[in-house]
């Protein structure tokens, strides 16, 4: 028998134990997923063969299923960024996170839905369907990975892996109660992903607890050998997050709490009182609580919409119906068919994004536009640096409000942008950041906050996390839909 | 500042794009909000070197991971204690390169 929402490690002791088998585990989920997921519409493709590497006996996570983001390559199988364009494109590799995930002896269950090209933050801009979020199955779950996100809050699988570009794992999994893990930049290899706006992106782990996130994370850190990606680390082949994690907080730990980020118009007070009681139990939990001030995070949204916008345009540019994808059969002149398979098969939130990165690198404003968001970012940087000198890790809201009804802003696409007004920042210094569960609003929708340290703290983020968790029920709360 | 409708048609011509009529309606509104946000940026003071020197470059992170393995960092050894005494004294480097030592910290066992 296996429990609902179980963690990794429950898993591992019913299969060492031989309660369960690797089999019984992997059709667990599947059958889950099958007969839940038509409610939230997570997952794009369940597999039924899996890769002969996968599922090995030996490895952290041996025989533990997992959904990936569609928009990272699993060789042989589609993926379609959830996109028109890349409907039939088949991976023709395997991204070094699959490649480590194998190595592991984890299974990929399937592809999760996101937000085409994870360009949106509440995956309704999947060109396969909106996926919803199981709190509430008519409220957006977040994203661009709502999918993987809602798959592992559904109690589908018990970890996914997502993509941050400007808080697309955070963000998400505040709303949906669980666990998001955003990397350093670098700690974890991008071959294989699909780039966004390369500066930024990131590839980020959910799960239902922070133990998990760390576990599966210390499993996909790490660049390749040959290596593909060169800003990915190496890292010793001992890396284990998980070591530490004694659910004890770090004496003499110092909490920069932002003091600005409480004050930004739209900032819900019933978040803002949440977060309240999360830093009084950090506080309780031996934490220094010291307020600072971070103005430049209130240049993140404007240097990230530049940033994001210009290097998606640059990056999109090879989808032009002769190398990749779909290429459309009506053009009489090569423009045309570039201009038709771009257009018949990008969604509208991705033209409009394409767009405005035309304009802000195009001839005559790139200099005014592009570079003051780089120096805005630099700024950013460099004040980042200086706060590190003064405390250790930095809490925040992940997002202004709660998780809002579908079609909230179909008429506003600008407007949804600044929810990511928090996670952003963690994104355009290259830092890493912990979403963690902190309670539910009055509509009985999960909260978070985030934590967020200096390049390559993954390890105390997990430990002060881990404490955190601890000493709290919230990640023991799971949405009622198994029971539907 | 609006966008004329030629500027327009030669933004989504060089996006090689054909876009129905509300899209380019949203293209003029959007640049709008370009340059609200470029404004805000454009007062930000100029920060001495857009790629600065002291990013930490890979062959510093790899230094970094060298002198501190198998974890990365004294700020991440709390509850690491078989290799604490490695880390009392934190390299000048990294104190240089993060402006803190973070010796605060000390392991919970």
């Amino acid at each position: 028998m296996i429990p609902e929402y179980p963690s990794i490690r429950t898993l591992q002791r019913l299969l060492a134990d031989k309660v369960i088998s690797p089999r019984d585990l992997r059709e667990h989920c599947r059958q889950l997923c099958m007969r839940y997921d038509a409610r939230l519409h997570t997952t794009l493709e369940l597999f039924e063969a899996f890769d002969t590497n996968s599922g090995g006996s030996a490895g952290l996570l041996a025989h533990i299923p997992g959904m990936i983001k569609d928009n990272i390559c699993v060789k042989g199988r589609t993926m379609s960024c959830a996109s028109r364009v890349l409907e039939r494109y088949t991976a023709v590799y395997n991204a070094t996170v699959i490649e480590k995930l194998y190595r592991a002896g984890a299974i990929v269950l399937g592809r999760a839905n996101m937000d085409e090209f994870a360009m949106g933050s509440s995956t309704e801009h999947s060109a396969f369907g909106s996926t919803r979020n199981p709190w509430n199955v008519d409220y957006v779950p977040g994203g661009s990975s709502g999918g993987s996100i809602a798959a592992v809050a559904a109690g589908f699988v018990p970890w996914a892996l997502g993509s941050e570009t400007g808080g697309s794992v955070r963000q998400p999994a505040a709303w949906c109660g669980i666990v998001g893990l955003k990397p350093t930049y670098g700690l974890v290899s991008r071959y294989g992903l699909t780039a966004y706006a390369s500066s930024l992106d990131q590839i980020g782990v959910a799960a239902r607890s922070v133990y998990d996130a760390a576990l599966v994370l210390s499993v996909i850190a790490g660049r390749e050998e040959p290596v593909r990606d060169s800003t990915a680390l190496l890292l010793p082949r001992d890396y284990l997050l998980t070591n530490a994690l004694d659910g004890i907080m770090p004496k003499g730990i110092r909490i920069g709490i932002i003091d600005n980020a409480f004050n930004v118009p739209g900032v819900s007070p019933e978040v803002v009182r949440l977060l309240e009681d999360a830093i009084a139990m950090l506080r309780s939990l031996g934490a220094h609580i010291v307020p600072v001030r971070l103005p430049s995070m209130d240049l993140g949204a404007a240097t990230y919409f530049v940033i994001s916008r210009a290097e998606a345009s640059s990056n999109l540019a090879r989808f032009d119906g002769v190398r990749y994808g779909r290429r459309s059969t009506h053009a009489d002149t090569l423009f045309n068919m570039y201009a038709n398979s771009r257009s018949e098969g990008f969604g509208e939130e991705v033209q409009r994004r394409i767009l405005i990165g035309t304009y802000v690198l195009s001839h005559g404003h790139a200099d005014a536009y592009y570079r003051s968001a780089l120096n805005a970012q630099m700024l950013m940087k460099e004040e980042t640096r200086r706060i590190f000198g003064e405390v250790d890790l930095l809490f925040a809201p992940v997002s202004p409000t709660e998780a809002f009804p579908l079609g909230t802003f179909a008429e506003n696409s600008l407007q949804l942008d600044l929810q990511d007004y928090f996670t952003c920042f963690a994104n355009l210094v290259g830092i890493p950041a912990i979403a963690i569960p902190c309670g539910f609003t009055t509509r009985s929708m999960p909260i978070g906050f985030q934590l967020m340290g200096p390049s390559m703290s993954e390890q105390l983020l997990c430990q002060v996390g881990y404490a955190y968790e601890t000493a709290t029920p919230w990640h023991t709360m799971h949405p009622q839909l198994l029971h539907v | 500042m609006e966008l004329t409708k030629s500027a327009i048609h030669s933004l989504v011509r060089d996006a090689r794009l054909h876009i129905p009529e509300e899209l380019l309606q949203f293209v003029g509104t959007s640049v709008g909000t370009v340059l609200e946000y470029v404004s805000v940026l454009q007062r930000v003071p100029k920060v001495a070197s857009v790629v600065s020197e002291r990013e930490p470059t890979m062959d510093q992170h790899l230094l970094r991971l060298d002198l501190t393995r198998p974890s990365q960092g004294d700020v991440l050894l709390a509850g690491a204690p078989m290799h604490e005494e490695r880390y009392l004294v934190v390299p000048a480097v990294i104190v240089h390169e993060t402006g803190s030592s973070h010796s605060h910290i000390k392991g919970n066992r």
